[in-house]
């Protein structure tokens, strides 16, 4: 009888090109290949042995706190379903505050829903603190196991600095291994990236370039300064993004020259004098050349070089000094637009809340992610403050505005903002008068309002149903009491 | 046995029942006292009752038989079971629903299922009885329908071998470079020849294409089908069932009740779905408590169609269960129930892996065809060896591979934190698929 190999190497070219010795004269070898190789197929499966050698991993640590019960575990798996995406927005909320309920109890997420609740966290940052918090020591232990999550873990276990994940792993899984690598040694993380870009492919640098924000340094504008010549707008974007963040950078030093050439101040005045050309340099800044329309290119120009700008530089870093000055006729809206891109990238309350004055008002010119991109830099009693002004005043004119303003404040609701919703909401139900997104406004109170008012926003809507029985924006009432009456009982269940 | 003595449904057992998660979730709001009236429970027969207010002018009247499980609620939902006999349940799993005698309107109703039931064996035996009758006559209709099948499937087995030895004739080498065209014209042939297992076989070779070592496996072992069907009358009467079985002749479903019954207490280790939009296949794989044996218990769905939820995970059901004839009879038919499903906290009957291995070697003798056995596998860990190739090693330091396909077993590792663990799985020769695994007394699945 013929072996195995011998005869896979037969089947492979055909028995018509190689003949076996098997085949006697008369016989069909094709027809005699397959019989043998059955009785050999079935000896092989029947004769499959175990594998040895391997070692079995280090356990995950005891845990000191128990799990939900069944009840909030399978509200939890609910959530995190992945099947039903529509409403992913809400259930990111919902999630958010089932782990910090949770975690404030001392109870701990099911560990079979940490794989899940790992991928929810790779797209939503803004719950890893909580996924850490709720899902007890065993989170640590499963993230650095797989590359994709070790955005969770500080510490770079042995499996994750596997260099085979950097070498043959998925797009996915070198992000995670680079982002593992510069928490531990940012320098030898760059290295690495550094030995491997000129192969790597385009859309793949521009992702792992952005993740040198972790563990970002004065030795690693070099780098980054090269990035700036690569071939693909991406790459440069990322660099830019980072070189900005870099105190005392070259890149600041360039733009911050660009801004002072721009806007001159003299006696009380500032006086506006864009680049006359996008030269070679700006370009390489980031600054791009040509607008949309073709028009206003000196503008759009003045905008990128302000947006970019380390506001410490200008007026000493003092806005109400800059905006004392009185600004040259006609420039008004890129300096203004471009400020607003700056304060918001970096972060400055004090500059947000002075340009959000004025823009705010004068809505109609205002492009609207600009403003709303400034309500990140504001701080959390401030948020709050222009909420409550906006929900009680209807002359406020925050209109837009309010919703993504709402979205901004700390959760849960302050009990005055609470109260300024609940009137805000009951008066405009009955008066269609406020000028602002009903549906918006208790969309939202439903989410972040604390979740033990949910009675009083019940008589709300009880009252309201009985009064105007056939209003048509009763609906948005109901929303907000099946949201908030939701994560009540959510709440509730978690012990 | 006594069904007070049992342990009740859990909740996520209850919800396995569900059509959908909104169903789930309508059960879940509906599932306190607050909402029913007059619910009672009866150990004899098993059952659950209420009244729920809803929408309607008088309250539904919702019960549960839970031998079976059965359900009857005056609710207009089309859903089945539907949230408020679901909700009865999720309160009875939380020991919330008092024992008491059961009002009129759900003995009438136990009742007239008590008589549906006599009705419908009454005419089972009838048709066993003609059945056994039409046999004893010669040359009747149907044996002719039976040859003309019997002809065609022959002539369809005879292109079938022509093909496959051309495959080796010419090389497989090049196989895959055809496409999936390649193998279904060949698939289509046999489904014109009324052999619709073998053409899903061969249908699947497109899967193996590109490593030439299982594909020769597939292919030897097709040919081995039909040089056994054309033995077929000298082959043991099992065997020869099996055969047919595995070319696709249909075996219809009162044979098989009518065959011998196998009375355990049965453990459900396993639900797997499969299939595409055409036709779901949902598998539950069953082992004998006091047999030791294994079952395999197959739904089937159509677009629209529901598969079966009756046989839950985690359960286990004290049943005559009458199996499919074949050289190793896997596939098995729920024949008659005898309690309601009672949860267990481990199956028993756990392995090693090589043990594991050895049990599929025996069946192998039985059967060569098996492609998929049931294992449940001891005290195993899932590990990593390098990148995205796993195994799950057992506290001898033999390891089982996993099938590929199925994708790293995060749920597995995150369940377990590397603790041995009892995990039921299919062995296949891609490699293990595990199904379901019991962590700290807890079960979890993928």
């Amino acid at each position: 009888m013929t072996g195995w190999p011998e005869m896979l190497a037969t089947a492979l070219v055909g028995t018509d090109r190689r003949s076996t010795n098997a085949a006697a004269a008369g016989t069909d070898p094709a027809g005699d290949l397959l019989e043998q190789a059955a009785a050999w197929s079935v000896y092989r499966r029947a004769g499959v042995r175990p594998v040895r050698g391997l070692v079995a991993p280090e356990p995950a640590p005891d845990e000191t706190t128990t799990t939900v019960g069944e009840a909030a575990a399978a509200r939890l798996a609910d959530l995190l379903d992945a099947t039903e995406l529509a409403v992913t927005e809400y259930r990111g909320g919902f999630v958010a505050e089932w782990l910090s309920v949770a975690a404030a109890r001392n109870r701990r997420v099911p560990p079979e829903l940490l794989p899940a609740l790992l991928d929810a966290g790779r797209r939503r940052t803004e719950l890893r603190p909580m996924i850490v918090a709720a899902g007890g020591l065993r989170t640590g232990w499963l993230a650095v196991q797989n590359p994709e999550w070790t955005y969770l873990t500080a510490e770079v276990a042995e499996s994750t600095a596997d260099p085979a994940f950097w070498h043959e792993g998925t797009k996915d899984q070198r992000a995670g291994y680079l982002t593992a690598a510069r928490r531990a040694d940012p320098a030898a993380a760059r290295d690495v990236l550094a030995a491997d870009w000129p192969t790597l492919p385009p859309d793949e640098r521009a992702q792992l370039v952005a993740i040198f924000d972790t563990g970002l340094g004065p030795d690693d504008e070099e780098f980054l300064e090269r990035a700036l010549d690569d071939r693909r707008k991406e790459v440069r974007d990322a660099a830019v993004d980072l070189l900005a963040k870099l105190p005392g950078s070259a890149f600041n030093t360039r733009m911050a020259e660009r801004a002072r050439a721009c806007l001159r101040v003299r006696d009380g005045r500032i006086s506006v004098e864009p680049p006359a050309v996008c030269d070679q340099g700006m370009r390489r800044d980031g600054i791009i050349p040509k607008t949309y329309s073709g028009k206003g290119e000196r503008a759009f120009w003045l905008e990128q070089i302000l947006a970019r700008t380390p506001l410490s530089t200008l007026t000493d870093g003092d806005p109400t000094a800059f905006f004392r000055l009185s600004l040259e006729d006609g420039w008004e809206t890129p300096v203004l637009h471009g400020l607003a891109q700056a304060a918001a990238s970096q972060r400055n309350p004090a500059w947000a809340a002075v340009l959000l004055d004025v823009l705010e008002p004068q809505k109609p010119s205002s492009r609207r992610w600009v403003v709303e991109n400034l309500y990140a830099a504001l701080g959390p009693d401030e948020l709050v403050r222009r909420s409550i002004a906006g929900l009680r005043d209807p002359e406020a004119g925050l209109g837009r505005f309010l919703e993504r303003l709402l979205e901004q404040c700390p959760a849960p609701w302050p009990d005055a903002l609470v109260a300024a919703a609940l009137d805000g909401i009951a008066v405009h139900v009955r008066h269609k008068r406020m000028p602002y997104d009903i549906y918006a406004v208790c969309r939202l109170a439903g989410m972040r309002m604390p979740a033990d008012r949910a009675p009083e926003a019940a008589r709300i809507a009880k009252r309201f149903r009985t009064e105007h029985p056939n209003h048509g924006r009763v609906d948005a009432l109901d929303q907000l009491t099946s949201t908030i009456d939701f994560r009540h009982q959510m709440i509730q269940e978690i012990s | 046995m006594r069904d007070e003595a049992k342990p009740r449904l859990s909740a996520e057992q209850v919800l396995a029942l569900a059509p959908d998660t909104s169903s789930q979730r309508a059960a879940r709001s509906l599932a306190t006292l607050a909402r029913w009236r007059d619910a009672g429970h009866s150990p004899d027969p098993p059952s659950l009752w209420g009244l729920c207010e809803g929408s309607g002018a008088n309250p539904y009247q919702t019960c549960v038989d839970l031998t079976e499980p059965a359900y009857r609620c005056s609710c207009p939902s089309r859903k089945f079971p539907c949230k408020h006999a679901l909700a009865l349940m999720l309160l009875w799993s939380a020991d919330g629903i008092v024992t008491a005698e059961p009002p009129e309107w759900v003995t009438e109703w136990q009742t007239s299922r008590t008589d549906r039931k006599e009705q419908a064996a009454a005419r089972a035996q009838a048709r066993n009885e003609s059945r056994a009758a039409k046999q004893a006559e010669p040359e009747q209709g149907p044996n002719k329908t039976a040859q003309r099948r019997a002809d065609r499937v022959e002539a369809g087995l005879e292109e079938l071998d022509r093909w496959l030895t051309d495959q080796v004739r010419q090389g497989i080498a090049g196989a895959s470079r055809g496409g999936y065209a390649h193998w279904d014209r060949m698939a289509s042939r046999l489904v014109d020849a009324q052999a619709p297992a073998l053409a899903s076989t061969v249908r699947r070779l497109a899967s193996v294409a590109a490593t030439p070592d299982r594909l020769l496996t597939e292919l030897s072992l097709i040919r081995l089908l039909v040089a056994g069907y054309r033995r077929a009358d000298q082959l043991p009467p099992d065997l020869a069932a099996t055969i047919k079985a595995r070319i696709g002749f249909p075996l219809a479903t009162d044979a098989v009740l009518a065959g011998p019954r196998v009375r355990d207490e049965w453990a459900v280790v396993g639900v797997r779905d499969d299939g595409d939009e055409r036709l779901m296949v949902r598998r539950f794989w069953l082992c004998g408590t006091a047999t030791n044996r294994p079952a395999l218990v197959l739904s089937f769905a159509g677009p629209g169609q529901q598969l079966a939820a009756d046989l839950l995970l985690g359960t286990t059901v004290d049943a005559d269960l009458c199996f499919y004839p074949g050289a190793l009879p896997l596939r098995a038919l729920v024949a008659t129930r005898y309690a309601p499903a009672a949860p267990f906290t481990e199956p028993a009957g756990a392995v090693t892996v090589a043990r594991a291995l050895g049990s599929y070697a025996k069946a192998l003798t039985a059967e060569p065809w098996l492609d998929r056995w049931p294992v449940l596998l001891a005290d195993v860990v899932a590990v990593e060896d390098t990148p995205v190739r796993w195994h799950v090693l057992d506290r001898d330091g033999e390891a089982l591979p996993l099938d590929p396909a199925i994708g790293p077993p995060w749920w597995l590792v995150a369940a377990a934190g590397g603790r041995p663990a009892t995990v039921a799985a299919e062995w296949t020769p891609a490699g293990l698929r595990p199904f379901t695994a019991w962590c700290d007394g807890r079960l979890v699945r993928p």
